[in-house]
């Protein structure tokens, strides 16, 4: 909320030479390059309020004015029907950005002027940045952009924005834009018959006396005729547009009987018409034979086909996990044992000082031991996130979506879907900022509530340990069975959440495949960091405050030996405890142990390990001794799988969804459901005797 | 619907269609319409076999599911 209401003071005051600049363009047209590229590491990362996309924005310095700019989602389209267009088309009608930089494809020229042609009958003032113009030589395509410009009446700048090539000249023609007087106004030509419709509406609208935005009556018009009333009244206060809908009725009949089609249908097509007219002006094309493959879809011959595709991609999942943990633990390694030597050099420094155990305490274990456990993920994270954005940025995880789709109609889901639950095996943090490129809102949350299910790598650590003390020769079966418990379990948890709580019609799979394109070094690291750093800052508060929230309770009632059954976290244990008794693990030690893993699961190994009172090479010997069996360690190990996602999750979800209602919605039944299935479990097992 | 007007999904792979008619609500409508997909362009198939179909509309290739695609009518070119 407090991005929006300082985005609202900043337009209403104009702060002298403050610009405001939106960027609007389809999705894979490279906007996002662009702006990374102009506002580099100088960019904030919000939320629209009351929404879930991700709302960039940033400042730069030019020729001595500051120009905003805001990197409004990709879209197709300024219509109704997403959130995305929804939240461009608000923005450009309401905030009344200044200039709108207009990203292309020009490789696509065609499909993404469908845009540019909306934002022109907008009458927004419009700079054109045709991108990827290297492109254009590969497909044997040459446009020029001078003749574009006149065509549309508005600067085009070609620009290749992953080389940062031609910004510098977008940049100019947007401060020379912004200068300009004179708004020349663009129509695009309908026919004849829709034509006649629009004049004869646009004449009843400027009938009445003068309402805002009268100068777009023609906009209005045409947006009459598609029957976007809703969005109409939002932009005027003084004029009922109500009272034209039966004339805006008669004219659709009219059109309808004419032409015999749907009005809406018949404006996209002429829009169609009207934009293969010009840019068959401004195009030029080499003969090249139709049966030419591009590379893209040589590759795609053999990522995509029917027998191949799934065990290529399996492999490639395979090998991107292997990459992300065998690079990732050295580096773990060495974060640990800076945070050993930094122990071991401060303790020594407090010592000296003369601070009370107390304080020694809360440095060592509370502040450097909560540093710690946060940063201890850092290496596998930065890694899954480079993995992440190569996979994005190269079209493969499109591909991947593609693959995957008949799989996911089983949950009621369909591709896109997928990407989350793989990201998920790893860490559901950027798992769940995944679900991003979900349109239908109802897929979207489906996907979010059950990815906590996708067993991550934190929790690994607790398999490990118990399965290797308990099961010995077996543990790879009995840790694998968890891993499908978890796949199980979410493919049904994703049907009753289909069924019972979203009801209505699947979405349908329609999704762009974008050329195979080689991403730039600079452009993933822009793209890692600004992910890395925010899931750095939330994740770091909530799992720092949460671990010196567990040391006061530790270190409390005054004088209680740390950690021990005596204090207030033993007591709250022991209070615990009880709960667990029919899942076979009601000892208070498993209850703290389940606490702590809440603010990260990695954490529940240690956690026993200072409970139980020795070091960790001992701990499976211990545990036997402390009255865990086989099967109370199944139980124990379903628990930790199914129950409370890590508090770094909470955030995200929290983030995601902007709704504690769903964000507590899942807590409570992960926890449920852990202990349900971990109490079937134990309870069948011991009635089988299995004990 | 006209006698030559078919479903893509009856296309096979490398065959040439010109749309004519998308028999869906306005949701789907919309979407298809924003990629591309209207009355009188040409698209070509580019695979049809198991899962999504994928076609190539203009500069622009496109992921379509078997029940959206369903909907989508067009009179095939032969080229």
């Amino acid at each position: 909320m407090e991005s929006m209401v300082a985005v609202k003071k900043e337009t209403k005051k104009t702060k002298g030479n403050e610009i405001t600049v939106a960027l609007v363009g389809n999705p894979n047209s490279g906007k996002t390059t662009v702006f990374n590229n102009l506002t580099g590491a100088h960019q904030s990362v919000g939320n629209w309020p009351g929404v879930t996309v991700e709302k960039k924005e940033g400042k730069i310095n030019i020729n001595g004015e500051v120009l905003r700019i805001i990197d409004l989602p990709g879209t197709y389209n300024l219509g109704n029907y997403s959130e995305d267009e929804r939240i461009a088309r608000d923005f450009i009608l309401f905030e009344k950005p200044e200039i709108i930089i207009n990203i292309v494809d020009a490789t696509n020229l065609e499909r993404n002027l469908y845009l540019t042609f909306q934002l022109l009958e907008m009458g927004a003032r419009v700079v054109l940045a045709l991108n990827m113009s290297d492109e254009l030589k590969i497909k044997q395509m040459n446009i020029d952009s001078e003749k574009l410009a006149l065509l549309i009446g508005k600067p085009v700048v070609p620009t290749v924005a992953i080389h940062g090539e031609g910004l510098n000249e977008l940049l100019q023609e947007v401060l020379r834009e912004s200068k300009k007087k004179d708004l020349r106004s663009f129509a695009v030509d309908y026919g004849k018959e829709i034509e006649n419709e629009i004049i004869n509406l646009d004449h009843h609208l400027l009938l009445n006396p003068s309402w805002e935005n009268s100068d777009k009556s023609r906009w209005f018009a045409i947006k009459l005729l598609e029957g976007e009333m809703n969005t109409l009244q939002k932009l005027v206060k003084n004029l009922n547009i109500e009272r034209f809908i039966p004339i805006r009725d008669t004219a659709v009949k009219r059109l309808e009987n004419l032409l015999g089609e749907e009005v809406e249908s018949l404006i996209a097509e002429r829009r169609y018409d009207f934009i293969q007219k010009i840019v068959a002006q401004a195009i030029t094309r080499k003969e090249t034979s139709e049966a030419q493959l591009s590379l893209s879809d040589k590759i795609d011959r053999i990522v995509t086909n029917r027998y191949i595709g799934i065990p290529l991609f399996l492999f490639a999942m395979w090998a991107l996990f292997q990459f992300t943990f065998k690079v990732g633990d050295p580096f773990i390694g060495y974060i640990e044992g800076f945070f050993e030597w930094l122990t071991g050099v401060i303790e020594p420094w407090l010592v000296g000082l003369g601070a009370s155990e107390l304080l020694r305490s809360f440095v060592l274990d509370g502040v450097i031991g909560g540093l710690g456990s946060v940063l201890v993920f850092i290496p596998n994270i930065f890694l899954l996130f480079l993995a992440i954005s190569l996979l994005e940025d190269s079209g493969y995880m499109a591909r991947a979506a593609y693959i995957m789709d008949r799989f996911m109609h089983t949950l009621g889901l369909h591709g896109k879907s997928f990407i989350p639950f793989l990201i998920g095996f790893g860490c559901n943090v950027p798992a769940i900022m995944a679900t991003r490129t979900l349109e239908n809102r109802r897929d979207r949350l489906i996907t979010i509530l059950i990815n906590p299910l996708m067993s991550c790598s934190a929790r690994l650590p607790v398999y490990i340990l118990f399965a290797g003390a308990f099961f010995g020769a077996h543990q790879g079966l009995v840790i694998f069975s968890l891993y499908l418990m978890g796949i199980v379990l979410a493919i049904l948890m994703g049907i009753v959440f289909k069924k019972f709580l979203f009801k209505g019609e699947s979405s349908h799979f329609v999704m762009e495949l974008p050329p195979y394109r080689l991403p730039t070094l600079k452009n993933t690291w822009i793209h890692i960091w600004g992910r890395l750093s925010s899931f750095i800052r939330r994740a770091g508060t909530i799992i720092f405050a949460v671990v010196i929230l567990i040391w006061v309770l530790s270190n409390l009632p005054a004088g209680v030996e740390f950690a021990s059954q005596e204090s207030f976290l033993g007591r709250i244990g022991s209070a615990l405890a009880p709960i667990f008794k029919p899942a076979g693990f009601g000892t208070w030690q498993a209850a703290v142990a389940l606490l702590f893993g809440v603010l990260a699961k990695e954490v529940v190994v240690g956690t026993l390990a200072v409970l139980y009172g020795i070091a960790e090479l001992g701990l499976s010997e211990s545990l036997i001794v402390h009255s865990w069996t086989p099967l109370s360690a199944y139980a124990f190990m379903v628990m930790t799988l199914i129950y409370v996602p890590c508090v770094a999750t909470i955030g995200t979800i929290k983030r995601e969804t902007n709704s504690w209602g769903w964000t507590l919605f899942v807590v409570a039944y992960t926890l449920i459901l852990g202990w349900l299935v971990a109490v079937l479990i134990f309870q069948i097992g011991k009635y089988y005797g299995l004990g | 619907m006209e006698q030559n007007e078919i479903s893509i999904v009856f296309l096979k792979p490398g065959s040439y269609a010109m749309v004519k008619d998308i028999k869906a609500g306005i949701g789907l409508r919309r979407r298809l319409e924003e990629l591309g997909l209207v009355r009188n362009q040409i698209l070509k198939i580019i695979k049809n076999d198991c899962g999504p179909l994928i076609i190539m509309l203009g500069e622009s290739r496109l992921v379509i599911g078997r029940g959206a695609a369903f909907k989508i009518f067009v009179e095939e070119i032969k080229k």
